[in-house]
Formats: C-alpha cells, sequence, structure tokens
C-alpha cells in the first residue's frame, strides 16, 4: 500500500533509491546532496538493499565508477550538486557518450564562486548540452516519480542514456513535508529487472568500450547520440503515462497550469512554480487571465509541444534561475527559440531570479504579471532582460 | 483556518530547534493535515539565534518562502528576548508560546507587545525532572497542543508522538517525553490579548 509521509527531499530521493535497489552506487557526498548519499549507505549497511556501495574519493571518480559498473551491465544510480557534479564534468559527457543508462540525482546549488550553498540551477544548466536527460522537479512528490520513472526512460531501447532528476537545494532537499511513498513491490514492478547491453563482462560476446574515434565516424555517433535524445521525448512521454496508470499522478513534458485561455503566462523550472501557482490562483480570482508554464523535460527540449501550448498566448515571462554571462537565461534561450515559427507570436521577456538562494516573494511573482500587464497595454516590452530583487542596476 | 497556518520558531543551534519544528510537523501530518517544515538555511554554530518554520494546511503546500503571516510563535530559548526579530511582522492574534520560568506578563513586557496571547512553560524545569537535560521541545509540544487545539489536541498530539518517538527512541525515553508533553500543557502561565 501506498503511504502518506513526512520526509525531506533528500530523504525522498534515498528512499526511492532504496526501492529502486540498484546494483551499483558510488558516491561523494556534498552538500545539499549529503543527505542522500548519508540515507542510502545507511540502507545499505542496514542490508535494505543488495547495492554495492563505492565510496570514493572525488566526484570524477564517483562518475567514473558508474560508467566503470554500468559498462559491466549492472543499474547504476549516484547523486551529486554544484562544484561535484562540476567535478564530473569530463565523465559526464563521456557517461552519455558511451549510452550508459545512469541515473543521477543533482540537488541543485549555485556554482562558486563566491562560495554558496544554496539553490539555483547554474549547475544543471551548465551541464545540458552533456548529453544527459535532464527533468526537473518542482516538489517532493514530483523529484520522488521522476526517480522511479527516470531506469524506465534510461534504459529503453533506443534511448540509453543517462538521467539528472533535478530538485532545488535546501528548498526541497532539506524541507520536511508530507507525500506519497508508493509500495516497494508495486515500485519494482514499475522498473522492472535491468537488461544490460554489451557487457564487458558478456565474455562469449566481447566488445570494447571507449575507443579512438576520429574525424572518420566521431560525428556519426554524435549524430546517433542526439536521435537517441530525441526518442528520450517519446519514451519520456510512453513512460509518464505508464506511471499515472500504475500510480495515478499525471506527467508530461511540461506541465501546463490554467494556461488554456492564458493571455499572460510565466515560464519557470522547479520549485519556484508552487509559488507561481499560488499567485495564478489569486490572479484569477480577481478574474485575470494568468497562467504557468512550468518545464519538467528541459534535455530533450519540446520545442512544437511548447508552442502549440502557447498559441494563444499574449505575453511571457521567462524566469531563469541560472546565469549565461553575456547572453540571455537559458530557458528563454529555449522558449524564444520554440516561438519562433508562431504566426502571431506572443511578447516575450527575460528574468533573471534567485541566484544563490535569493527568495522570490509572491508579491515579487504578482509584479511580474503586472509589468506583462503594462507591456501588453503598450504593445511592446520595453526590458527584454532584467534581474528581480537585485541591489543597484 | 485559513489557507495556511503558520508558526515562526526561535532557538539557538544545538537545543532541537528545528528537530521541534518537525516533530510538531510530523504529528499534525499524522491527524490528516498537510505539512512543511524548513529552518532558516544558513551556517548552523552552536548557540547562535535560529528560526525554524512551520506550514499547516487543509490544502497542498505550494510555497517555500519564508513564513511571513504568523499565527504562532514560539520562543525555546528565554535568553533571545530582547532580540527584535522575535516580534518581527507579527499579528493582532499571533500568539506567543514562551519557554520560561517566570510569569507570563512579565514577559510580555520584556517582548514589549500589546494584545497578543501568550503562553509561558517551564519547559527547561519539565525537561530537566524527566531526562535530567534541557531538552524543552517536548514540554513545548504540549502548551502548543494547549494553546492550538484547532490545529491539534493533547490527545492527538500524544497518540502521535508516541508513534513519531518509537521510530528513534526506546520505551522509557519514550514515556519520558509523553509525561513532558503532557506537563508542558498542564504547566505554565497565561496572558490573553
Amino acid at each position: 500500500m501506498s503511504k502518506i509521509v513526512s520526509i525531506t527531499g533528500a530523504g525522498a530521493i534515498s528512499y526511492g533509491m532504496k526501492q529502486i535497489n540498484p546494483d551499483v552506487v558510488p558516491a561523494f557526498p556534498i552538500t545539499p546532496s549529503t543527505q542522500i548519499v548519508e540515507d542510502f549507505s545507511k540502507f545499505v549497511t542496514d542490508g535494505k538493499v543488495d547495492t554495492e556501495f563505492i565510496t570514493v574519493e572525488s566526484e570524477h571518480s564517483a562518475m567514473s565508477a558508474c560508467i566503470g559498473a554500468s559498462v559491466a551491465g549492472g543499474r547504476v544510480m549516484t547523486a551529486t550538486s554544484s562544484a561535484g557534479m562540476a567535478l564530473m564534468w569530463e565523465m559526464l559527457y563521456i557517461a552519455a557518450s558511451m549510452r550508459q543508462p545512469i541515473i543521477m540525482t543533482l540537488v541543485n546549488r549555485a556554482l562558486s564562486a563566491p562560495i554558496n550553498i544554496h539553490a539555483d540551477h547554474s549547475d544543471s544548466m551548465g551541464a545540458r548540452d552533456s548529453g544527459w536527460i535532464q527533468l526537473y522537479s518542482e516538489n517532493h512528490q514530483e523529484a520522488y516519480d521522476n526517480l522511479i520513472m527516470a531506469p524506465r526512460i534510461a534504459e529503453k531501447a533506443g534511448v540509453r542514456l543517462p538521467v539528472m532528476v533535478c530538485l532545488d537545494g535546501f528548498i526541497i532537499s532539506h524541507c520536511l513535508q508530507n507525500m506519497i511513498i508508493e509500495d516497494d513491490d508495486k515500485v519494482k514492478a514499475f522498473i522492472g529487472e535491468y537488461e544490460d547491453r554489451h557487457s564487458v563482462l558478456d565474455i562469449k560476446n566481447p566488445v570494447s568500450w571507449g575507443a579512438l574515434d576520429l574525424a572518420d565516424y566521431f560525428i556519426e555517433h554524435k549524430r546517433a547520440q542526439n536521435i537517441a535524445m530525441k526518442n528520450a521525448k517519446d519514451a519520456i512521454c510512453e513512460v509518464s503515462r505508464d506511471f499515472s496508470n500504475v500510480f495515478g499522478r499525471k506527467y508530461k513534458l511540461f506541465e501546463s497550469y490554467k494556461t488554456d485561455d492564458a493571455e499572460k503566462v510565466i515560464i519557470a523550472i522547479n520549485s519556484i512554480a508552487g509559488e507561481i501557482k499560488e499567485v495564478v490562483d489569486k490572479l484569477r480570482d480577481k478574474n485575470e487571465k494568468v497562467g504557468l508554464l512550468k518545464i519538467r523535460a528541459f534535455r530533450p527540449f519540446p520545442y512544437a509541444e511548447i508552442s502549440k501550448a502557447l498559441k494563444n498566448v499574449k505575453i511571457i515571462a521567462v524566469l531563469d534561475r541560472s546565469e549565461s554571462f553575456g547572453a540571455y537565461g537559458p530557458l528563454f534561450t529555449e522558449i524564444r527559440t520554440a516561438l519562433y515559427d508562431m504566426v502571431d507570436r506572443p511578447l516575450i521577456y527575460n528574468r533573471i531570479y534567485g541566484l544563490g538562494g535569493r527568495e522570490l516573494s509572491l508579491d515579487l511573482i504578482n509584479d511580474i504579471f503586472q509589468e506583462s500587464e503594462n507591456y501588453l497595454q503598450k504593445g511592446k516590452v520595453e526590458k527584454i532582460f532584467d534581474y528581480i530583487n537585485v541591489r543597484g542596476g | 483556518m485559513s489557507k495556511y497556518f503558520e508558526i515562526r520558531w526561535h532557538g539557538r543551534g544545538g537545543q532541537g530547534t528545528v528537530t521541534g519544528a518537525k516533530s510538531l510537523a510530523e504529528a499534525v501530518q499524522g491527524t490528516g493535515k498537510n505539512i512543511s517544515a524548513f529552518p532558516e538555511y544558513g551556517p548552523e554554530r552552536r548557540g547562535a539565534p535560529l528560526k525554524a518554520f512551520n506550514r499547516f494546511s487543509d490544502d497542498n503546500i505550494r510555497i517555500h518562502t519564508s513564513v511571513k503571516n504568523l499565527d504562532v510563535v514560539i520562543i525555546a530559548d528565554p535568553t533571545l528576548i530582547g532580540n527584535n526579530a522575535l516580534t518581527e511582522g507579527i499579528k493582532k492574534n499571533t500568539i506567543f508560546i514562551v519557554n520560561t520560568e517566570k510569569p507570563a506578563v512579565e514577559i510580555k513586557k520584556a517582548l514589549n507587545i500589546n494584545g497578543q496571547t501568550l503562553f509561558t512553560v517551564p519547559a527547561n524545569s519539565i525537561s530537566k525532572k524527566n531526562f535530567n537535560k534541557e531538552i524543552p521541545n517536548s514540554a513545548m509540544l504540549g502548551t502548543f497542543a494547549k494553546a492550538c487545539e484547532h490545529i491539534i489536541s493533547l490527545e492527538d498530539l500524544v497518540k502521535e508522538s508516541k508513534h513519531i518517538f518509537s521510530k528513534m527512541l526506546g520505551a522509557s525515553l519514550v514515556d519520558k517525553n509523553i509525561e513532558a508533553i503532557k506537563e508542558g500543557y498542564r504547566f505554565g502561565d497565561v496572558v490573553y490579548g
């Protein structure tokens, strides 16, 4: 039977990992993802999982061990944050390019300097071109559900790519909240047995991994990788449908919250979506046509689906919780690209918020909708790019 | 109740204030409400002032921002009195719960508040008697059940706490905590707003 429990976001992830019972978990703890690894190590010690738990001397080694265990035919998981993932950088690309369906929870945290332990998306956004599927989570439930869906998506034939499950550091990882934990057996049945492919331990069919690949074939392999990522879009939809049939909660590539007749829409990622929904409801009570589009899959990015969902919208504010110095925010860039082929394109602008964990209040979200209204009345956007709740400028 | 019932806790690092907020949330969740509990995140230093927050609701809790609409302020350490942060953002009907041996009228004066209801609880002495050290949480939870019966009754608090403590503690410590909860409900002073 499923049960309602009070648990932290990090606790929910480690509990989900326990239910998945992966073959190997190599890990190196870093704030704010530490509790995931800490709890999981207890499950290992207590014999609650059969996992080979490998403590390593750095995150670079953690991801290297993940890759090694994966090519040896194991189902492999890990967790990290911020600088931890930055240290994995080289291996992130290798994991994806070697098509290893590794699952990594990334508890989003700012990158240094100055040193900061709080939530923003500079870590995962920096890794958006590494070839990992990226799923984002608004809250505890979504983080857990994304984790349960991740192995099925990653391991699907035609995909075979690693998945990064992202959730906001502290805001979700350290907050105690009630959520539904599903039954162990149901989760196990949903995940299914791991089918290894081209394992180095399959001595009857010897294979070589990590070979040299120069100009004669490299680009073909990269194109094949991109096709796999495109296939991931259907895989996410299919696995999400199955998930909904079994567990009842519905997920798509993104969530459209009251957008059907909306004129003013905010697009955002992760926990801030909760606050935006709250403001949307308050403004809806005053008959304002507002809505939220919350991204779940950032890689692969659902361009066509998003432009279809926004076809009646008049103005969009895209909120980015990371910087792309000298450029617009990464989410804004994707959304504006998605809109280009529309006949009647809505107005659109970009706001950076919440870097290093700065809070974005309901009042400030309300102000964004007000700013959209002002631009709508003027018929143009006056400031395409700006910061919210920042000193100076 | 209005959509979110919100609580701010004031304590010092190492006193278990964050654990107090989490225990209360777990107990309230046991009664079927939605809950959240989270500290004000920052470097943790033993003895330094810290805040923790709760939200309770019949609806899904979608917001994570720090608590602004204060229904209750819980002061776990009386040596914090004099710190302006304790009364920041309070409303006319904010309820105060203060761990102190002193009379409620005196504490109200010290906090420089007017019109709010204030409960005191000698949680440190209750704790010393039961555990031979100062861990005021359980007694303060008992006072919370007295001050906010519509959120959780003493009966439900005792029932849920037994369940929660049993997961972490041995039988004798569970009993002592339950006793501290009951004493926190029974003892202490109040001045109504």
